[in-house]
């Protein structure tokens, strides 16, 4: 027999034998389930991986299961890179699962199309609320955001409810920290004492072979802390080019007012910010920009950073994995009474109470009542309190106790709105400054380096962004006739339902609302071209 | 690469087969609406052409509800709005004055300021005030009011005589008899007011009587309550700012604002005392 012929049986063994086993799988699975005729399946989509996660939703379902036998719930973890495409997938070919995590890969077309609206059920009290101080509430007004997060502007409804909020603390070795700071030593809690821990820290390293970091810093970490600095120092500048008076600049507004000229990156807040910056970030590795997210978490859990700085999300996995102690505090910016960098701060930041990890309802379920249910039963007081007591991560639901290992996360209330930072700008805006961004870490005059180095290319890369704000406004704005003309039509036949009107005055207003907005940039935009 | 007709090709196949199965549904014209009302232009759209060709319903309802649906299908493309504008320019010539013909002006006036890749802001300008002398009580003409304004005062460029544009605008306020349009005008020319500085004692009195009349989305709402507090300070009225930065703290006590109020409330009650 000839080699090649071989080759081919063998390969064509391979595959026999490749899909005899497939055949077997998918057969074990349906018996599996055909065991319990009585019963369907929920199946349930994320991308969370973070350690507790997992088993949070199992318990969830678990419990959910025990109070209701004829159903049970199967999670789908899907890594976070190949969700969207994963996604499309499912959705274009029918397999989708029946409830989803709302987010990568879902524009508003898709959730209209594929995603049912939830606008019913949200004015009414969530089943699974009953017995607690809830039960007579509507179901958004029991989350700490009022479901303003799940709710969509263009399609005007609530496509998703969410089961938690996160926040951006510092974690630190406290076992280290005790050696360099002294045992027993307090945490930072203001700005200079957090300079101390940066000299104290030098001296510890001195002559020492395997010199310590003092934050572990990737290009995922390093902003979520610097950031935080450079918004301190912007706190009073923004509010000045708050001109609608409603203490609320949005993005697009900050970047026309950087391209007329009111600000820009040697107005003194921001060099402030800047020099800021440049002190905190020497204390991150060198060239931190190009390390990835999981490289911050080595060097934190191998003790050679003494802190890292990173949100919620993290702290079972980083408690779990570390073969120290951890303690976690707020970031400890300047306040205005720091005399060096305190005259342009208003204060602590209100942190934002957006609700994440939500879930929507696809069309495609087969058991829409059962998926509804399960959605409401995980974001009730009870579920909600499980989910949070198991993953530890913040709570969505009003009421709800936080747990004692992540109480230092519970959110900022008492506190102002932050200033500008980077993420002020749009994505072509913030590609020019992340090109720029090793200068201000550099050691020849950084931060006048780094501010001369955007001069060039920052106003076009603004410009451009804000053009491309025009655009996806302008097709917001488009898509509104055709759903208005739909909704006015139903009016005028009779058939619009109390809902149809709320909808109707609602896109209605937002049209308007986003056409008035959308001109008043474009011609800003073209008053400066001139 | 595939072209683009190819890659439609499958919509296409889906288009026709929807066509198809839905032709003799007798609640066809309902599911069209229903689905052009949630964004799903393509079924809607479909739905639509299979209502015109088994002639079913009102053969004025399907021809508007194809031209609606023209608006927003993708791809966009010049062809799909010249035929909304050839469907709607045909509608209003048959019949200028009922509910499709009313209706087909309003969207003639859409297409020119919104859909076409090159606006024609004065040709639309031009069909929303004939919209308005011809038919001043309809919901598309009380809608049209507030287009004018926008288009007067915000599509203008910003060296250009903004008072002169809200003197003109400001003459259509007495036509606006709906309440929501009555709202959504308010709140356009309070914005304009406030942007290009043309009086903060006009800006705060829209801003009120947007407000007396109801703003139906909450994160509005919360922006406007924060707007005339502001504007009555500036203006020196620090009781009727104090009532909405109250009224701001109550009804949105989880705002990352809320803090920022409670300090000007403080501010101000200190200052009255």
């Amino acid at each position: 027999m000839k080699r090649e012929t071989v080759f081919q049986i063998i390969g064509f063994g391979l595959v026999a034998i490749g899909y005899l086993a497939s055949t077997v799988f998918v057969l074990q699975r349906k018996t599996a389930h055909l065991e319990k005729p009585n019963q369907i399946t929920l199946r349930i989509a994320h991308w969370q991986l973070e350690q507790g996660l997992r088993h949070a939703f199992d318990e969830l379902a678990t419990e959910f299961t025990r109070q209701h036998p004829d159903i049970r719930v199967e999670q789908l973890l899907v890594p976070e890179r190949i969700f969207p495409n994963w996604l499309v997938t499912q959705l274009i070919g029918g397999t989708a699962p029946d409830l989803i995590e709302v987010g990568y890969g879902i524009d508003d077309e898709r959730l209209a199309r594929y995603f049912v609206p939830l606008s019913l059920w949200v004015e009414r009290p969530n089943p699974y609320n009953q017995g607690t101080a809830l039960e007579k509430l509507p179901w958004r007004d029991t989350f700490l955001d009022g479901m303003y997060s799940s709710y969509n502007p263009t399609l005007q409804d609530y496509y998703s409810a969410g089961l938690n909020m996160h926040t951006v603390r510092l974690y630190y070795n406290r076992g280290l920290y005790e050696k360099i700071m002294g045992v027993g030593a307090p945490a930072p809690t203001n700005f200079r004492e957090f300079q101390a821990v940066f000299q104290k820290l030098a001296d510890y390293n001195g002559a020492r072979a395997n010199k310590v970091v003092a934050i572990a810093g990737s290009d995922y970490n390093g902003p979520l802390l610097l950031d935080q600095f450079l918004s301190n120092q912007t706190q009073k500048l923004l509010l000045r080019l708050n001109d609608l008076l409603d203490f609320s600049v949005s993005k697009p507004d900050t970047q026309m007012a950087y391209l007329a000229g009111r600000w820009n990156f040697t107005s003194p807040e921001v060099q402030s910010g800047l020099e800021l910056q440049h002190e905190v970030g020497r204390n991150l590795p060198s060239g931190f920009q190009s390390l990835r997210r999981e490289d911050a978490t080595f060097y934190f859990l191998q003790e050679r950073a003494l802190m890292i700085v990173s949100g919620s999300w993290d702290v079972r996995t980083l408690k779990a994995q570390a073969p120290f102690p951890i303690d976690i505090v707020s970031i400890p910016l300047p306040t205005p009474a720091n005399p060096e960098y305190g005259k342009y701060v208003l204060g602590a930041f209100a942190e934002n109470n957006d609700v994440a990890t939500r879930f929507g309802i696809t069309r495609l379920s087969r058991h829409p009542k059962a998926a509804l249910a399960f959605l409401q039963f995980m974001t009730s007081q009870r579920g909600n309190q499980r989910f949070v007591d198991t993953s530890y991560w913040l709570p969505s639901i009003i009421g709800v106790t936080i747990p004692e290992p992540i109480r230092a996360f519970q959110p900022i209330i008492e506190g102002y709105t932050q200033g500008l930072a980077f993420n002020s700008f749009g994505a072509d805006g913030r590609l020019v400054i992340n090109q720029n961004l090793y200068r201000l870490y550099g050691d020849r005059q950084p931060v006048d380096s780094f501010t001369r180095s955007l001069e060039e290319d920052l106003r076009p890369a603004v410009r451009r962004d804000l053009l491309q704000e025009i655009k996806t406004r302008r097709h917001a704005i488009a898509h509104d006739d055709t759903t208005l003309a739909a909704l006015q039509w139903k009016q005028y036949r009779g058939k619009s339902s109390s809902e149809t009107v709320r909808k109707m005055a609602a896109t209605r207003l937002n049209q308007d609302l986003m056409e008035c907005g959308a001109y008043m940039l474009e011609t800003s935009l073209d008053s400066i071209q001139k | 690469m595939m072209s683009l007709p190819y890659r439609l090709f499958p919509l296409l196949i889906w288009s026709v087969g929807l066509a198809v199965s839905q032709a003799s549904d007798p609640k066809l014209l309902d599911k069209a609406w229903d689905d052009a009302s949630m964004l799903l232009v393509q079924e809607s759209y479909a739905r639509f052409t299979a209502a015109q060709e088994e002639k079913v319903g009102d053969l004025r309802e399907v021809e508007y509800g194809l031209g609606v649906n023209l608006l927003n299908l993708q791809p966009k493309t010049v062809q799909n709005i010249n035929r909304a504008e050839a469907i709607f320019t045909r509608l209003i010539a048959a019949n200028p004055n009922d509910e499709v013909g009313i209706a087909s002006l309003y969207y003639l006036a859409r297409l020119e300021q919104i859909h076409r890749n090159d606006p024609n802001v004065p040709k639309a300008l031009q069909l929303y005030s004939q919209l308005i002398a011809e038919h001043p009580n309809h919901f598309y003409a009380q809608s049209a009011i507030a287009k004018v304004a926008i288009l007067k005062l915000c599509a203008t460029p910003t060296t250009a005589d903004k008072r002169q544009a809200l003197a003109e605008v400001e003459k259509l306020a007495p036509l606006l008899k709906e309440p929501a349009a009555r709202c959504n005008f308010n709140l356009v020319v309070s914005t304009a007011c406030i942007q290009y500085n043309l009086g903060d004692e006009k800006a705060l009195r829209y801003l009120i009587e947007a407000d007396t009349i109801g703003v139906p989305i909450q994160f509005a709402e919360a922006n406007i309550l924060i707007r005339i507090g502001n504007l009555a300070q500036r203006l020196g009225k620090r009781d009727i700012a104090i009532t909405y930065f109250e009224r701001f703290l109550k009804e949105f006590p989880r705002s990352t604002r809320t803090f920022t109020v409670q300090q000007k409330v403080k501010e101000l009650k200190g200052a009255k005392s």
